[in-house]
């Protein structure tokens, strides 16, 4: 179906799919001019917009006419897929853009259930030159707020014809959007997470590895700005330096378990290290980095396990992923056997020649 | 590779303190940083105070993921230390080395092991020995040996070198072999006798 609508590169004659392009290549089709952002009522381009600010008829027409492919979906994939262009198409033009708008276009345009022509809308009802009395009709959730204010600073203060948005406590700009609720709890808890990550990161900036002696954030390579976080303890070292401490060859008579697996300063066991750009202030902070890190290898396949084809040292302690060619994950069934002091231990790879070196053949 | 800028680190953050705990870290010579020369006094309350104690410091190339190598240069008797090599038997400059210690630390150790002494682990059995058999004789020995090797000469560098040149060598050498080893006559002797 999105072949039907004409590919904008194309048409610039810079296309870099060629045939492989999700959009037509034919001159016949129709080009999709239908700016989103008008559709959810908060085009901040107003009338300069490039794009067609076309009324619900229309729009709805461009739903149904792309629809006649039957697929339920399809509403949404034109809006998927006509978005990612727009913004590109505007990349750069829209970094005014507030953060609630941003976000606003980033939702799949489902409805034109509740557009903004819903009322007896004749002009461009965002036009940047006193259309103030148009917006009259509107409903306030569907007016923009001026993207200049929430940026920051509005040069037109009291006088600027769009609604300015309530001051947001974590950033303290005026983007939240007086009107529409799930906008503003939307945006104050992605600013409040941002925050926390921001004072995280300054804390994090002064603590020093007791390993090299330096401050972890300040070395010289990126790679190296990395904290080694261990699991038992809450002592920071530079993510190489605990590492090359852990994997340093016992020459010296230093035992792997009890010496290199402690950390150097308390020596309580650490079983792995987990890397981190910032460090953690509690328990709970840990454990979501720590969990984190696991979900994101566990996503990865294990080499060791190689699909079935090999085997994991690890075993079902590996935090990779144990998963054969056809999807299916790795069943382990433990196998508990009790130990001659009474203690249960698992039983890993039993062999019928264990038993059998015990057997006293006469 | 030695870590050389947690070595500089180390150096800085031991002269800072050095009126506070006493022990000294300085490289042995202009050239390279592995090789150190630490000083630290003897603790009060034992044989050893009042006598200042040189240990030689030689850093591995895998240091600070490996314990530096120490041994003193000042002769002591006690029963962790050999009489003869100046040899140290402590725990964390060998298998419970972390590289969370520095220098300063391990010196620390050190000198905490000069009041402690473990006779039941020696380095130098016949000290062991006399520590558990006959302790008065001990401490004496451990004295005397404080006194004669242990405390600063308290003659100037002036007679010093003409000590020096007493026993054979030329004054310019004795004085400039005596200023390189920061006015100890033993050293001086010694170096000037290897070469």
């Amino acid at each position: 179906m999105s072949k039907r609508v004409l590919c904008k590169f194309f048409a610039h004659g810079a296309c870099l799919k060629g045939e492989h392009c999700e959009f037509s290549h034919d001159w016949k089709a129709s080009p999709n001019n239908i700016c989103t952002f008008y559709l959810k009522g908060a085009c901040a381009f107003g009338s300069r917009c490039r794009y067609e600010h076309v009324k619900a008829s229309r729009a709805q027409s461009f739903g149904s006419s792309s629809s006649t492919n039957s697929q339920p979906s399809l509403v949404i994939d034109s809006a998927s897929l006509v978005l990612p262009a727009r913004t590109l198409a505007s990349g750069v033009s829209l970094a005014p853009l507030s953060l609630s708008e941003l976000s606003a276009s980033s939702s799949p345009f489902l409805p034109p259930s509740k557009p903004a022509w819903n009322g007896s809308l004749d002009g461009d009802y965002d036009d940047d030159e006193g259309s103030v009395g148009e917006t009259r009709n509107t409903r306030p959730e569907d007016r923009a707020i001026c993207s200049f204010a929430a940026a920051g600073n509005c040069p037109r203060g009291e006088k600027c014809p769009h609604i300015h948005g309530d001051i947001c406590p974590s950033c303290g700009k005026h983007c939240l959007h007086p009107y529409r609720h799930l906008e503003r709890e939307e945006h104050m808890k992605i600013c409040e997470e941002k925050r926390k990550q921001l004072e995280a990161l300054k804390c994090s900036q002064e603590i020093e590895c007791s390993v090299c002696l330096e401050r972890v954030l300040s070395k010289p390579t990126v790679a190296e700005r990395k904290f080694g976080i261990l699991s038992e303890c809450d002592h920071p070292f530079c993510i190489s330096c605990i590492r090359n401490w852990r994997s340093s060859s016992p020459t010296s008579g230093m035992d792997v378990n009890s010496a290199l697996r402690a950390c150097p300063i308390c020596r309580k066991l650490s079983y792995f290290v987990i890397p981190s750009v910032i460090w953690y202030k509690s328990k709970e902070e840990k454990q979501e980095i720590v969990d984190s890190y696991k979900a994101r290898l566990r996503s990865i396949d294990c080499k060791h396990f190689d699909f079935g084809n090999g085997n994991c040292p690890f075993g079902t302690s590996c935090f990779y992923k144990h998963a054969y060619r056809d999807g299916r994950l790795e069943e382990v069934a433990l196998r508990h056997i009790g130990n001659e002091d009474g203690q249960t231990v698992i039983a890993t790879n039993i062999r019928l020649s264990d038993f059998l070196a015990d057997l006293h053949i006469r | 590779m030695v870590d050389f800028a947690r070595v500089q680190k180390e150096l800085q953050e031991c002269s800072r303190d050095i009126e506070r705990s006493g022990i000294k870290v300085i490289p042995k010579n202009e050239a390279t940083l592995a090789r150190l020369i630490g000083t630290i006094p003897g603790p009060v309350g034992t044989p050893y105070e009042g006598g200042t104690f040189q240990i030689d410091i030689a850093l591995p190339d895998a240091y600070p993921f490996e314990p530096p190598k120490m041994q003193f240069t000042t002769k002591v008797w006690h029963p962790n230390i050999s009489s003869q090599s100046g040899a140290i038997c402590l725990d964390i400059l060998k298998d419970q080395w972390s590289p969370a210690l520095t220098l300063k630390t391990a010196l620390l150790s050190v000198q905490a092991l000069l009041s402690a002494p473990q006779p039941d682990d020696p380095q130098d059995a016949v000290v062991a020995q006399q520590y558990l058999k006959d302790y008065q004789t001990f401490v004496g020995t451990a004295r005397y040996w404080t006194e004669t090797f242990a405390k600063k000469s308290s003659l100037g560098i002036g007679e010093k070198v003409q000590k020096l040149v007493e026993m054979g060598f030329p004054e310019a050498q004795a004085r400039s072999t005596l200023e390189a080893v920061g006015g100890d006559e033993n050293l001086a002797l010694e170096k000037l006798c290897s070469g």
